[in-house]
C-alpha cells in the first residue's frame, strides 16, 4: 500500500490546481451538508426542548373519566350549575411506581393531583389548574427551581407557586395570598411562594403548583389517591415505545406519550428532517460526481505514468489502488475542510443571527456522529467516485501506451 | 557455453476478432548470459509486437516463451506483472520517467513496486546506478528538469534497479542527438560487460544495431537474418545491399535455429 498511497499523493499533488479545486468543491458541499445539519438539528432540539423539555413525556390516568359532577348554586333569581371535570383516581400508585422504577429508560417519576377551579382575588376570577406534586418529582420534570422567576421553591402546608401569566393577571407577589375555588365546592386560601415561568403562555396563565397531600385533600381525594403519574424518560424519541410496553403491562390504566399528543409537531420535524436528509444526499451526489470527473480526467493525464508503472511491474489492481487512494484523500480532506468550514458556519450564525433582545434564535447543536458520518459519507463518496476511473486505469494498455509515448 | 536467459520458440501473434491480422510468423530465437544483441527491422515488421512479447508485457497467439527457466504462457496477468518486476528491465524510446517524481525516485520505482518502501540498501544500489550513468548530482531533480539525454540515463538505471537478468531497449536512442545517443549506447555496453545483463536492443538505426554482438532481422513477422559475431563492419553496408547478396557474403544462418 506504501507505493500506492506515495503514487495518489504525488499525482494529487503535482496535479495542484485540479485537487485543490475539487477539494474546494468538496469543502464548501460538506460545509453547507454540516451547517443545514446542525441548522436542522438544533431547531429540531429546541422546538423539542420547548414542547416536552420540561414537562412529563408519558403520562398515566386511571382510563375512565367519571361523570361530571354538577354542583348547582342557587342565587336570587338565578340558578348557577358548574360542571366539574373529574378524573378517575389512581389507588395504588406505589405498586406502579415499583415496577416503573425496574426500568432503566424512565429517569424521573412523579405522582401528581390534578384539578381545576378559579383562582379569586379582590374581584378578579381566573381559572386555574391546580397540580399537586412532590417537591424534588416535580422539579426533576418541570425544572421548577430553575424557572422561578420570583421567591422562593417553597411547597409545604398552603405554599403554592403561580405561573407569571397568572401572576401578571392577579397582580400577585410572593407573600400574597389567593382563594382557590372548585366546581365541587371546596374553597380555601392559599399563599403564593413563588412565580414561575415554564415557557408556555397557556400553562403560565394557568397552573398552579401546590404540596400534593395538601392539593389532594383539598380536591376531595382520599390518602392512597392520586390523579397521574408523569415520568420522563432518557431517550425522549422512545417515549412511544415505552408507552407501548407499559400499556401491556399496565392494561387497566391509560397511558400516553408526547409523541401521541405532539404528532403534528413530530410530522413536521419528520419532514424537516427528510427534506434536509433529500439536500444533503443530492449535496454528495454533487461532490462524487466532481470528483469523477476530475479523476476520469486525471486517469487520460497520467496514461503515461500509468503505462510505465505497469510496464515495470505493478498489477493492475494495485494501479486502480492509486485512484481508489487519491478519490479517498480528496474526499476525506474535503470533509475535513468541509466539517471545520460547517461548524465555522454554525458559529457565525448564532453569532450574527439573533432575536430582537440579543439572544441566539435557537442553539446550533453539534452532533458528534453526525460529523463522524459527514466525514466517512464524504470519503466514501470519494472513492465510490474513484471507481470507474480505477477501472479505466487498471484496464489501461500498457503495450499502447509505451508504444506511442 | 553461457547459460540460456531466453527461448522464443515458433511464436505467432495475431490481432483482431473479426479481420485477424498475423504480425509474427512463426519466430524463434535464444539469448544466453551476456548477450548484447539488435532486433532490427523496417516499421511494421513485427519487432515492437516481438518486444512486447518478450517483455511479458503481451500473450502470443501461439509458440512458447520461456525466460530464466520460467515459460510465460503458464502467468496470468499479475503473475507477469511480478515477473517483469523481478526478471526485467526496460529502457524505452520516449523516456517514459514519471514527472511527478526525482530521478532518484525514477531509479528506485522497481523496488516501490515491489516491496514498498525502499530500505538503506536500496538506496544506496539506487545512489550508486545513478553514479554509472554519471547523473548522482541531478539525483534530487524533478525529471522534467533533466535534458532528454539525462532521462534516459536515468531509465536505464531505473531498468536496472531490480537487477535483472534482461534489459529490453525500444528505440532507447530514438530520441536523442548523436553524442548523447553515443553515451547511452557506451553505458549499455558497459554495463553489459560489468554486471552480466542481456541487452536486447530493439532499433532501425543500422549503425547501432552493428556495433552490438548479434543482429537479427526481423521482416515481416518473420526473422530474416541473424549476424552473428561483431557485425559492425560488414553490417554498415546492408542498407546498399540487396537481401541475396547479404545471404551469401555474411555470416547469417536462419532465424528458426531448432
Amino acid at each position: 500500500m506504501w507505493f500506492e498511497l506515495k503514487m495518489a499523493v504525488r499525482f494529487l499533488i503535482s496535479g495542484r490546481l485540479q485537487t485543490l479545486l475539487i477539494v474546494l468543491g468538496i469543502t464548501i458541499g460538506v460545509a453547507v451538508q454540516v451547517f443545514l445539519g446542525s441548522l436542522i438539528g438544533g431547531l429540531q432540539e429546541d422546538l423539542i426542548q420547548q414542547t416536552i423539555g420540561s414537562s412529563p413525556h408519558i403520562t398515566i390516568t386511571a382510563r375512565e373519566e367519571l361523570p361530571r359532577g354538577i354542583s348547582p348554586e342557587y342565587g336570587p333569581g338565578s340558578r348557577v350549575i358548574t360542571f366539574a371535570e373529574r378524573e378517575e383516581n389512581i389507588r395504588n400508585y406505589h405498586r406502579i411506581e415499583n415496577r416503573l422504577e425496574e426500568r432503566e429508560s424512565i429517569t424521573a417519576i412523579t405522582p401528581a393531583v390534578v384539578g381545576s377551579g378559579f383562582a379569586t382575588r379582590g374581584d378578579k376570577n381566573e381559572s386555574v389548574v391546580l397540580r399537586g406534586v412532590e417537591r424534588g418529582g416535580a422539579d426533576r420534570i418541570y425544572n421548577l427551581e430553575d424557572r422561578l422567576v420570583a421567591g422562593d421553591y417553597n411547597l409545604g402546608g398552603s405554599s403554592i407557586l403561580i405561573g407569571s401569566g397568572l401572576a401578571g393577571e392577579l397582580s400577585l407577589r410572593p407573600g400574597d395570598t389567593i382563594r382557590i375555588s372548585t366546581g365541587d365546592g371546596s374553597r380555601e386560601r392559599f399563599s403564593v411562594e413563588g412565580v414561575f415561568d415554564l415557557g408556555s403562555q397557556d400553562l403560565n396563565d394557568s397552573w398552579i403548583f401546590a404540596d400534593i397531600s395538601r392539593a389532594a385533600s383539598f380536591l376531595g381525594l382520599s390518602g392512597n389517591e392520586i390523579s397521574r403519574v408523569e415520568m420522563q424518560v432518557g431517550d425522549v424519541f422512545r417515549a412511544e415505545e415505552i408507552s407501548v410496553e407499559l400499556r401491556e403491562e399496565f392494561s387497566g390504566l391509560q397511558i400516553q406519550s408526547w409523541e401521541e399528543t405532539n404528532a403534528d409537531l413530530l410530522t413536521a420535524l419528520e419532514s424537516q428532517t427528510t427534506s434536509s436528509l433529500v439536500i444533503q444526499f443530492f449535496i454528495i451526489v454533487a461532490v462524487t460526481l466532481g470528483i469523477a470527473s476530475v479523476l476520469a480526467v486525471s486517469v487520460v493525464q497520467k496514461n503515461k505514468q500509468i503505462g510505465i508503472i505497469k510496464a515495470i511491474g505493478a498489477r493492475p489492481k494495485r494501479v486502480g489502488r492509486i485512484f481508489l487512494i487519491q478519490g479517498g484523500l480528496m474526499g476525506s480532506i474535503g470533509a475535513v475542510m468541509g466539517i471545520g468550514g460547517g461548524l465555522g458556519l454554525s458559529q457565525l450564525f448564532v453569532t450574527l443571527v439573533r432575536d430582537a433582545a440579543g439572544d441566539p434564535l435557537f442553539p446550533i447543536q453539534v452532533d458528534y456522529q453526525f460529523l463522524l458520518i459527514s466525514f466517512i459519507v464524504a470519503t466514501v463518496a470519494g472513492m465510490i467516485a474513484a471507481l470507474v476511473p480505477a477501472r479505466n486505469s487498471a484496464r489501461l494498455n500498457t503495450v499502447e501506451v509505451i508504444q506511442n509515448g | 557455453m553461457a547459460d540460456r536467459v531466453m527461448d522464443v520458440r515458433d511464436v505467432y501473434k495475431s490481432y483482431g476478432d473479426e479481420m485477424e491480422t498475423e504480425v509474427l510468423h512463426g519466430v524463434s530465437f535464444q539469448m544466453e548470459e551476456n548477450d548484447f544483441s539488435a532486433i532490427i527491422g523496417p516499421s511494421g515488421s513485427g519487432k515492437s509486437t516481438l518486444l512486447n512479447l518478450i517483455g511479458a508485457l503481451d500473450y502470443p497467439t501461439a509458440g512458447e516463451i520461456e525466460i530464466s527457466g520460467v515459460s510465460l504462457g503458464g502467468l496470468n496477468e499479475d503473475e507477469l506483472a511480478d515477473f517483469r518486476n523481478e526478471n526485467l528491465g526496460f529502457v524505452f524510446q520516449f523516456h517514459h520517467l514519471l514527472p511527478e517524481f526525482t530521478a532518484l525516485e525514477n531509479v528506485m520505482m522497481p523496488v516501490w513496486i515491489e516491496k514498498g518502501r525502499p530500505d538503506a540498501e536500496d538506496k544506496e544500489w539506487a545512489e550508486e546506478l545513478l553514479n554509472t550513468v554519471g547523473l548522482h548530482p541531478y539525483r534530487n531533480n524533478l525529471s522534467t528538469k533533466l535534458s532528454g539525454g539525462q532521462k534516459q540515463r536515468v531509465a536505464l538505471a531505473r531498468s536496472l534497479m531490480n537487477r535483472p537478468g534482461i534489459v529490453l531497449a525500444d528505440e532507447p536512442t530514438g530520441n536523442l542527438d548523436t553524442d548523447t545517443s553515443e553515451q547511452a549506447f557506451k553505458l549499455m555496453r558497459d554495463i553489459n560487460e560489468q554486471l552480466g545483463t542481456v541487452f536486447i536492443i530493439v532499433t532501425h538505426d543500422r549503425h547501432l544495431a552493428g556495433r552490438t554482438d548479434r543482429i537479427i532481422e526481423i521482416v515481416d513477422g518473420e526473422i530474416t537474418r541473424v549476424v552473428e559475431g561483431s557485425p559492425e563492419d560488414e553490417f554498415a553496408t546492408w542498407d546498399e545491399m540487396a537481401p541475396s547478396y547479404c545471404l551469401e557474403h555474411q555470416k547469417v544462418r536462419s532465424g528458426k535455429t531448432h
